[in-house]
């Protein structure tokens, strides 16, 4: 074997490990849905909403609340569980190095971690107010947003197939969940916010986080994203906490080992979800990660159907059946020809994302 | 001076190059001795995977390469050839107008 064989060997498995990072991530990001569900059922998250009422919130604050309480129990979870992966990689030393450059590399994922945390806040607002499946679809716009950023501000070269890619990948997703909305067209505005919220703010996460994974490894930028994220969170609940709202009372029940263990289970898929995102990056582009990460919609739908059943996953009623299970079969299919695009793409195209010389 | 002396691995991989393009194998060896706990296959794999990532993301570029018959890194694996882009050069500029230096 010569050189030159060699190396577009090293380019295809390049490659490969870029579009199976993205695959990952997207599986994790849709096992996630699952446990992130349950939750609810949970007293931990489940009675932060009586609380608040009890203590004079709106019933609409009183569930923004209870979303942020998950949201920062999520966080803190994903910021605690990476301790363990970091430590086992043996990157503990190059986290603290990386931590004191602030100025340089550090500042950019204190950005990622506060655009994350607008993300994460905003899909359960979405799914609250609107339904699941609305702040999935607003979700999935996050790769748009993210392209059109790589290529204006992280100067990264997007091929045309990539492009295609991308637009099949979004309106797969949008497809997939294009029953539901039908079927419940009812928009309300706290809802459209929200997937507004989770819109932009994956999309500029990722434009954070990448540009400062130019210079950090994606193990150590996805832990310090998330410690910024839970110390964000922390602050916030201490401000609500002190303007009289007890949203600290249910957190005794973390001890509860059936609670512990679907906290450690939304932890640790969502912090590997986001660990394989942020290794995609660097390898096939910010365009194409984000695009294969999309397919997470495709997935939650898949899990949503195996561990809630299909009615509960789908939400579906005899009269909205055809409709919701047909558009859902038609956005998987969509889905799965947007990955084919990028899964055929040359791996020449992606061997640097950025024009060098 | 070495002014990225313990600071993240793929900052000094940049100031290394800086006074012209290095090898593969010359940079691992160099930096696995120079970080605590990366003087083994392990830690020289992960620099490895870090010029590869760097070199992705357009901060170095690949040259000449040669196959590893001896088994110096990874035997049967490119020995890569890697210099600083212009994109990089500006990098390392940005860095050492913010890079805090640390104690070792």
């Amino acid at each position: 074997m010569d050189v030159n064989e060699i190396r577009h060997m090293d380019h295809d498995k390049k490659k490969k490990i870029g579009l199976l990072m993205g695959i990952l991530c997207a599986l994790y990001w849709g096992v996630w849905y699952v446990p992130g569900y349950t939750i609810y059922q949970s007293p931990l998250v489940g009675d932060v909403y009586g609380n608040m009422l009890e203590a004079g919130a709106g019933e609409d604050l009183a569930l923004v609340f209870q979303a942020l309480f998950l949201t920062f129990i999520n966080a803190a979870a994903c910021a605690i569980l990476l301790f363990v992966w970091n430590g086992g990689l043996g990157k503990t030393r190059e986290l603290a190095r990386t931590f004191v450059q602030f100025r340089a590399v550090t500042k950019y994922y204190v950005v990622a971690g506060i655009c994350g945390a607008i993300a994460v806040s905003g899909t359960y607002i979405a799914a609250l107010f609107l339904s699941p499946g609305f702040a999935a679809v607003a979700g999935l716009l996050y790769p748009i947003v993210g392209t059109i950023m790589s290529v204006l501000y992280l100067k990264q070269k997007v091929s045309k197939r990539a492009y295609y890619a991308v637009i099949v990948l979004v309106a797969g997703g949008i497809t997939l969940y294009g029953g539901s909305i039908i079927a419940d067209p009812s928009i309300q505005i706290y809802g459209l916010i929200g997937g507004l919220m989770a819109a932009f703010g994956w999309g500029f996460e990722g434009v954070a986080a990448a540009k400062a994974l130019d210079l950090t490894e994606p193990d150590i930028g996805i832990h310090l994203r998330f410690i910024f994220e839970a110390l964000f969170w922390t602050v916030v609940m201490i401000v609500i906490f002190a303007c009289g709202f007890p949203i600290f009372d249910t957190i005794s029940w973390l001890f509860d080992p059936t609670t512990f263990l679907m906290v450690l289970m939304i932890g640790l898929s969502f912090a590997w979800c986001y660990v394989s995102w942020y290794k995609s990056f660097p390898m096939i582009g910010l365009a194409r990660g984000q695009a294969i990460g999309s397919l997470y919609a495709a997935f939650g739908v898949i899990f949503l159907c195996i561990f809630l059943g299909p009615a509960e996953g789908l939400k579906y009623t005899d009269d909205t059946m055809a409709m919701i299970v047909g558009s859902t079969i038609l956005g998987l299919i969509i889905c799965l020809f947007g990955a084919y695009l990028l899964a055929t793409e040359d791996s020449e195209e992606m061997a640097s994302i950025r024009d060098g010389d | 001076m070495k002014m990225m002396e313990n600071t993240p691995v793929k900052f000094r991989i940049l100031e290394l190059l800086e006074d012209g393009p290095k090898r593969t194998d010359e940079i691992c060896f160099k930096l696995c001795k120079e970080y605590k706990g990366y003087d083994n296959d392990y830690g020289r794999g992960m620099i490895k995977f870090d010029c590869i990532e760097m070199a992705s993301y357009g901060l170095i570029s690949a040259g000449e390469a040669v196959i590893d018959e001896e088994g110096i890194l990874d035997k049967g694996k490119l020995l890569t050839m890697y210099s600083l882009t212009s994109y990089g050069s500006d990098y390392l500029e940005y860095l050492k107008q913010t890079v805090k230096p640390q104690k070792v």
